[in-house]
């Protein structure tokens, strides 16, 4: 009789503010120490709960296999984060994000949909870069490639931000 | 009743191939432009289709051509394919 995890779209405001303090506090501080990738990965995460958070005020759902069943709830994987962060941007279904929910979209921000989509791919995957590729330096794209990384991702949380 | 709809059921299946099927051919072919040779290219896991060696100073540039690649296939057959790029080879190698 385990406690089930609550989704990040269940928190409550105060319950989200203090992870993504919590998250930024973790970016600013590697960052600042010279572990890059890892600050891009916090950052990643940023966006990763802003919109899981966001999924739950305006009813994103995706539809996916856990176990041996098809279930549709808001407790998202990672590899569906391109996807709910379309949702949001546009207020339309993509991939596994069957339900887009009621999102009135991102008129004018910093990316449309489709840069939007493409910019938290390339998020994720620089994640899991972060904590499992295989390198042979544990710096192998410097602080330059880093900081563009972590423009993308203040980029994203700008704009979602707006549907908070 | 239920024959016919045993029927349709069927039909769907092997439409549903049939459109994956295609949906691949499409995904491999473009993939290939993206990555040149796909001699390296094995079954993925932990949720990609595939995997596909490439320099490891490549892969940033790569992986925004991978997330535009699928979302291409997404849009036009409604079949979502990942590939996941794995490090080879260090350019200065």
């Amino acid at each position: 009789m385990g406690v089930a995890r609550r989704s990040i779209a269940d928190f409550s405001r105060q319950e989200f503010e203090a992870l993504r303090e919590r998250l930024e506090f973790a970016r600013e501080t590697l960052h600042c120490g010279g572990a890059f990738l890892q600050a891009v990965a916090r950052a990643y995460y940023v966006v990763f709960a802003l919109a899981s958070f966001l999924a739950g005020k305006y009813g994103v759902r995706a539809t996916h296999v856990r176990g041996r069943n098809q279930v549709t709830d808001q407790d998202f994987s990672h590899s569906e984060l391109p996807s709910l962060v379309y949702a949001l941007y546009c207020g339309n279904k993509k991939e596994n994000v069957k339900d887009p929910g009621s999102s009135p979209g991102i008129g004018s921000g910093n990316y449309n949909e489709r840069a939007a989509y493409r910019s938290a791919d390339m998020l994720m995957e620089t994640r899991l870069e972060a904590d499992y590729g295989p390198s042979s330096v544990p710096e192998p794209y410097g602080k330059e490639q880093a900081d563009r990384w972590l423009t993308i991702a203040k980029n994203l949380t700008i704009d979602l931000e707006t549907l908070l | 009743m239920t024959q016919s709809s045993t029927i349709d059921a069927a039909v769907e299946i092997e439409i549903s191939k049939q459109h994956y099927a295609r949906a691949t051919v499409a995904y491999l072919t473009r993939l290939r432009e993206i990555v040149g040779s796909l001699d390296t290219l094995t079954e993925g896991g932990h949720g990609h289709d595939y995997a596909v060696t490439v320099r490891a100073s490549e892969k940033p540039r790569i992986w925004g051509l991978l997330a535009d690649l699928r979302f291409e296939i997404d849009e036009e057959f409604g079949v979502t394919i990942t590939t996941l790029a794995v490090s080879g080879e260090d350019q200065s190698q």
